[in-house]
């Protein structure tokens, strides 16, 4: 069970670095908005539509599709909804208008909601499994079975424990559908992605620009998340490399000390990921370079590190969406074959003279192979 | 910007001592609730009105899942996920035994079933549990090789009373609240987007060490509740509201203030006076001895007296205040259905913010802590309405 650091293997890293670790604000607390113009509402509508199709081929009556304020992946990707503090379930059907239960039931929730999704029967539950049942209910036909996302890792347990006995058995788990549609990407989250990458890439600059005039480390952190959230990001989390492992920014000193760090920006309900890099040393990019160069339609984890077994460079391989760290993670699943249009982040991490080196780099998987996110 | 940078150390001076402390209460915990075995739990997701139980008792603010195992006269055992975690977890000081593990709720589990030496259906104590997920709590659960006793309200009375590190952290949190709206107060200026006016918070904040924040900010000529920024001009005639609660050492606090662009109303200048007055009224009643439902009382008068009592309840508010994590979260929240007796030390933000109807939501509140005849207001001062020239 237990891990040393002297058994972590080299190259891909085993469980459980299976994506690098930061630090879950209590709130997301950027910008929070619907934009018409690159993502507007029918993008959402169509997944849902094409998800409630996939489920009604399965012999399922509908989908239930929960998700919560640390977890809002899903209801972000079918509704463009980030659950403000709890959780939050979608209901659908074929040929009928979705209900979004959400927030607490004040005057907080409901005008934010309408203002931002596309779904505009929103409601509030105390009990979220018997109001899920009463809309189906409402449905006008008698149903049997509802496909359910995210049920056992979205909600608390006990909120969990009431929605499976208020569906009484009359459920069938779909996470595969949502995970499987996730992960190829259309051309306006390719666009939305590339958004929130060059976001973290500004905010990057930012941090550097700001130690280069002076700032301290800390500072210099600080003036990124000004530049990420102020360049309309939603959320924006910083993870340093130290000696011994890694940071939250916080954890920084303000110092005029070399530094490497991922930034992680969230907009748009999209992760975008950049190196910080707040030191003049030369930089070394070969293994990404490498790394990246095998990213093609088909490879797996197997590929990517052949023959260059011995990389020296402990490598994180995921996806990234909706989620900061999605399907296919080639580090927990390394038979997984790579799709085209995935977006897929290898973050390395390599021990310096400083303690541990971060850098990441995004790529699109496409049927020539890959190419850098811009 | 101008915020000073400071790399702040509490003034504490033996942060071993108060960490053996919180181990002692936690035992005294365990003990009231009957059981002799207890894990903590954190599943890195942090909530800001909920304790959280590792952070409390280690120092260590998880990233990802963590848990402790507490036994009676044994050492502290934190499983963190992941050397990376480990690593954190080990450079905050802690005297208690980390270990690097890949499931730190099936490792806290596997310990726990080895103390218990195959007795089945042992009591366990744990804390935090309520906020796992099913796939976690299943781990932890262990398939019933022993009888989990939630123990989250014992432990919130063990560690109600706060001490001088919360304490400190807790002043602190207060203290760069203040600089980061003054920080704010500073640029806002007619043109500029809520976006950049949150951002120039946060900016602040970071500075200034805060290892989380939340922030509510949003503007409209009649707001209707505060919310995240938008993208919204701020133009004359917006009211901005913001509810700015930086975190120091896993303690928040919590102003919230009112800005006018351009010369408000007389609905907002007499609305936000009011609500002032509310505040006042509040913050005499925030002695020990004295019930929540009192302060509550004390601040819905003013409203009552002017014929407005339908404002006292919801939707035109939700609370009075409310206590913060990731200690304990004692009073809890400031309604009047809560009975609770105030003790002396108590923390929370007491904030009548509400819907009135002249001028919508406004936001008026302090972060107070409870006193033996009334309350102190930690930033000195009850806020009143600012006003940026047009």
């Amino acid at each position: 069970m237990t891990t040393s650091a002297s058994t972590v293997p080299l190259g891909l890293s085993a469980a459980p670095l299976t994506a690098l670790p930061m630090m879950q604000p209590v709130l997301r607390r950027g910008r929070s908005y619907l934009d018409r113009q690159l993502l507007p509402g029918d993008e959402n509508e169509a997944r849902l539509t094409a998800l409630v199709a996939s489920a009604s081929e399965r012999g399922l009556d509908g989908v239930v599709i929960f998700a919560a304020a640390h977890m809002p992946e899903n209801l972000i990707y079918y509704a463009n909804y980030t659950p403000t503090t709890f959780h939050g379930a979608l209901v659908a059907s074929v040929g009928k208008a979705p209900t979004l239960f959400a927030g607490k039931g004040g005057a907080r929730d409901h005008p934010y909601i309408k203002s931002i999704s596309w779904v505009q029967d929103l409601r509030y539950a105390a009990a979220l499994g018997q109001a899920i049942v009463a809309t189906a209910d409402e449905w006008g036909a008698s149903w049997r079975r509802l496909g359910v996302v995210g049920l056992d890792t979205a909600l608390p347990h006990e909120v969990r424990d009431e929605v499976a006995a208020a569906l009484d058995g009359r459920m069938v788990g779909i996470d595969d559908l949502v995970i499987q549609q996730r992960r190829q990407k259309s051309a306006r989250e390719i666009a939305v992605l590339a958004r929130a990458h060059s976001i973290a890439a500004r905010a990057a600059a930012a941090a550097a620009e700001a130690y280069d005039s002076g700032a301290g480390r800390r500072a210099a952190l600080a003036a990124a998340d000004f530049a990420a959230r102020s360049g309309d990001a939603h959320d924006c989390r910083i993870t340093v490399g130290v000696d011994g492992g890694v940071a939250n920014l916080s954890e920084v000193a303000d110092d005029r000390g070399p530094l490497h760090a991922v930034i992680a920006v969230e907009s748009l309900g999209y992760w975008g990921m950049a190196p910080i890099r707040l030191d003049a040393s030369p930089h070394d990019d070969g293994v990404l370079d490498q790394v990246t160069r095998r990213l093609r339609v088909g490879a797996t984890a197997a590929d990517l590190l052949e023959p260059e077994a011995g990389f020296a460079d402990r490598l994180l391989i995921n996806g990234i969406g909706c989620g900061l760290a999605e399907a296919p993670n080639l580090n927990t699943d390394p038979s997984a074959s790579l799709m085209s249009n995935e977006v897929l982040t290898v973050v390395r991490e390599r021990q310096g003279a400083n303690g541990s080196e971060l850098d990441v780099r995004t790529v699109l998987v496409t049927a020539e192979g890959s190419r850098a996110l811009a | 910007m101008t915020t000073t940078v400071v790399d702040w150390t509490p003034p504490v001076s033996d942060l071993g001592a108060v960490y053996a402390d919180r181990a002692r209460r936690a035992q005294t915990a365990m003990e009231n609730a009957g059981v002799s075995q207890a894990t903590f739990l954190s599943s890195g997701r942090h909530l800001f009105t909920d304790m959280d139980p590792v952070v409390w008792l280690t120092g260590f603010k998880p990233m990802r899942q963590a848990a402790v195992v507490v036994s009676r006269d044994a050492e502290l055992v934190v499983y963190a996920q992941g050397e990376w975690e480990a690593g954190r977890a080990r450079r905050t000081g802690t005297t208690a035994k980390v270990e690097a593990v890949d499931d730190p709720f099936a490792a806290a589990a596997n310990h726990l079933a080895g103390l218990l030496g195959g007795s089945k259906k042992s009591p366990v104590g744990t804390a935090g549990a309520r906020k796992l997920n099913t796939v976690e709590y299943r781990a932890v659960a262990s398939d019933g090789v022993y009888a989990l006793v939630g123990i989250d309200t014992e432990l919130d009375a063990q560690a109600r009373l706060k001490d001088e590190l919360e304490m400190a952290q807790y002043r602190r949190a207060c203290e760069i609240a203040e600089i980061a709206f003054d920080a704010l107060r500073d640029r806002l200026r007619v043109g500029m987007t809520d976006v950049e006016a949150e951002a120039i918070v946060e900016r602040a904040l970071r500075e200034l060490g805060a290892d989380d924040a939340f922030v509510f900010l949003s503007a409209s000529t009649r707001n209707r509740a505060v919310q995240r920024p938008w993208g919204r001009v701020l133009m004359p005639g917006d009211v901005l509201l913001t509810e700015l609660s930086p975190c120091v050492g896993s303690v928040f606090a919590q102003i919230c203030r009112s800005v006018a662009f351009g010369t408000p109303s007389k609905e907002v200048v007499h609305d936000h006076e009011l609500l002032t007055q509310l505040m006042a009224a509040g913050v005499a009643e925030c002695r020990a001895g004295n019930r929540v439902c009192d302060v509550v009382a004390a601040m819905d008068a003013p409203l009552i007296a002017q014929g407005l009592e339908k404002y006292t309840k919801p939707p035109f508010m939700r609370v009075r205040g409310h206590g913060m994590g990731f200690g304990s979260v004692a009073p809890g929240d400031i309604v009047s259905k809560n009975t609770l007796e105030l003790r002396a030390g108590d923390t929370f933000v007491l904030h009548p913010n509400q819907a009135l109807p002249g001028a919508g939501y406004l936001m008026c509140g302090e972060p107070m802590i409870v006193g033996e005849t009334t309350g102190e207001i930690v930033t000195g001062r009850i806020a009143g309405l600012e006003v940026v020239e047009a």
